[in-house]
């Protein structure tokens, strides 16, 4: 790893929080921490750099360092410009405890250990990877690249966040070093472990519990992510987006908190396949929650604009180029067969005892106990439709159900389980009582 | 207290979980050069995709960027060959790395590794041997 190429990786995701920071008038909502409201700003000036590839890419100018820090640039300048400042301030958290010191040991060794390469998704190698190296070979998107028929391994129907952050830090890092870009793991268990701590200090009944929950969190986490080789892997940016969204969707629905969950919807849908179900599921989760609140026309309509036009912005031009290039696979869609059961089922069961979570796998069964909590029930509902909908995918793809299952469902289980974990903190008994920023 | 009880439980055992999985990954990494695995499951650093990264590092200096190389290996359980062609596709991705198994690779294959295989064909010449594989021009049909 070079000098330049650990500057690009670090400073990429401090650059696009930087970004994002410029639409904190838009995006803070009252009560956000500081270390969330990075997270948020992370999450946004991420899908403004991903729209901007994609538009770069769209008009046929080659992603350079000049094409894509000087749009950033004047991008921020104009948000300066001509977005309110957030009226609250906030301070950076002083009421560090034990949970936060295991949290951050659990992201720093998972960091030391991705940089090694040993714990890289073997997925970085068939598909993740050799579209980065390949974007930033070819300046862009190689859409012909992706469209050769021998080529169905990279998954070319995939939605392509990932690779574009990965050509970005190569372009801008002075070339494609792949222990430079693990670290981008390192940064998204660290934006879901701040999200986390967010909930459970804001939400949870008390101090024990948050740091204890925290702990859990980050650890099991962590742990999922050496054992099972997840450095470089999508999975992060899905888990992420989920429990960014956890806040708003515990908030009053409101202009900022809106946004954050739309915000969390694009991010999701750009960083995999898996991601678009979870994007829908979010957008309508808060869209019924206005509902709830006031059916009136024209607050709704603000609402759904709000909600859905950043995951509009990253899936319409997705859908474009998977359709014009003919990038859809075939073997993604097939029709329901209940009989796959009969493989499905077992290897679920292989699955869970297969100790890739150590038994925490379990926590999903919390599910209908979070529905029993008013607050949490939209979040339960989310998690458990996602899930049915892993289960369809099982029950229809055309490839072998007992491979897919027990290639993928433990890594499934990391979109959903740290909400889940979180959640269960905050339905838990105890004495409830404010906590400082 | 059972609120601490079960919290302290689940927390042991994901810090159970954690050192144990930190102590696997410390094993495995210690020992990535005697590892024998199969394609599938590689990963960087092991001795097979350090030895299958040393012939392609000879292949890149033979071929002009965006060459058509066709990658050829032993066909083994759990579609090996179809791995070590998908690393080798991620070790030259300034080139388009076809398998054999491409019906587009006839026609558009200019040259052809030979990993480990004793592939043979008429239209294959210049056989030059470079570290750990064999690599070969394509004759036009």
């Amino acid at each position: 790893m070079t000098p330049l190429a650990l500057a690009a990786a670090l400073g990429l995701p401090l650059l696009l929080v930087l970004l994002g920071s410029r639409l904190s008038g838009w995006l803070a909502a009252p009560g956000d921490g500081a270390l969330f409201r990075a997270v948020l700003y992370l999450n946004a000036g991420t899908l403004v750099l991903h729209l901007l590839m994609m538009l770069l890419d769209g008009v046929g100018l080659p992603w350079t360092p000049a094409s894509l820090l000087l749009p950033l640039a004047g991008l921020a300048a104009l948000a300066h410009r001509f977005v309110p400042r957030p009226a609250e301030r906030t301070r950076l958290p002083s009421d560090a405890g034990w949970g936060d010191a295991l949290a951050l040991t659990a992201v720093g060794v998972f960091a030391i250990f991705s940089v090694t390469l040993w714990i890289t998704i073997p997925d970085f190698v068939y598909h993740w990877g050799i579209k980065g190296a390949r974007f930033a070979l070819d300046r862009g998107i190689d859409f012909p690249y992706l469209a050769r028929s021998w080529n169905w391994p990279l998954h070319p129907d995939y939605p392509n966040l990932l690779p574009e952050l990965f050509a970005a830090t190569a372009i801008l890092g002075g070339g494609f070093r792949a222990p430079a870009l693990m670290l981008g793991s390192a940064i998204w268990l660290a934006a879901l472990v701040i999200a986390a701590r967010e909930v459970l200090r804001r939400w949870a009944p008390d101090r024990f519990v948050q740091q204890a929950a925290l702990a859990v969190v980050a650890l099991a986490a962590a742990a999922f992510g050496i054992g099972h080789q997840m450095a470089a892997a999508a999975d992060w940016v899905i888990a992420l987006a989920l429990l960014t969204a956890v806040p708003p969707l515990l908030s009053p629905p409101g202009r900022e908190t809106d946004l954050q969950i739309g915000c969390a919807a694009a991010l999701a849908a750009a960083a995999k396949t898996e991601g678009l179900p979870l994007a829908a599921l979010l957008l309508f989760a808060r869209f019924l929650q206005h509902l709830a609140r006031s059916p009136e026309m024209r607050r709704l309509a603000a609402s759904a604009l709000r909600l859905g036009l950043p995951a509009a912005a990253v899936g319409l031009p997705w859908l474009a180029g998977v359709r014009r290039w003919g990038l859809f696979q075939e073997f993604n869609q097939g029709a329901f067969d209940v009989h796959r059961a009969a493989v499905v089922l077992p290897a679920l069961g292989e699955s869970l005892r297969g100790g890739a979570w150590h038994g925490l796998y379990w926590g999903l069964a919390l599910l209908p106990w979070l529905a029993l909590d008013r607050r949490l029930r939209p979040l339960a509902a989310i998690v458990s439709l996602q899930l049915a909908f892993y289960l369809y995918v099982y029950f229809s793809a055309r490839v072998d159900a007992a491979f897919l299952v027990l290639s993928s469902f433990p890594r499934l289980v990391l979109h959903l389980l740290p909400a889940v974990l979180v959640a269960a903190a905050v339905a838990a008994p105890g004495v409830r009582r404010k906590t400082r920023a | 207290m059972a609120r601490k009880l079960i919290l302290g439980l689940l927390l042991a055992v994901a810090l159970h979980g954690f050192l144990a999985e930190i102590h696997s990954g410390l094993d495995g990494y210690d020992h990535r050069h005697e590892r024998g695995q199969v394609p599938g499951a590689w990963r960087f650093g092991s001795a097979q995709t350090d030895r299958l990264a040393t012939c392609l590092a000879a292949v890149r200096k033979a071929v002009p960027p965006g060459s058509h190389i066709a990658f050829v290996s032993p066909p083994g359980p759990e579609e090996a060959e179809l791995y070590r062609w998908r690393w080798a596709a991620y070790l030259l991705p300034e080139m388009e790395v076809l398998p054999l198994s491409s019906p587009e690779t006839p026609q558009l294959a200019e040259y052809l590794v030979d990993y480990r295989r004793g592939f043979e064909n008429p239209r294959l010449t210049g056989m030059r041997q470079l570290p750990g594989c064999r690599f070969f021009t394509v004759r036009r049909p």
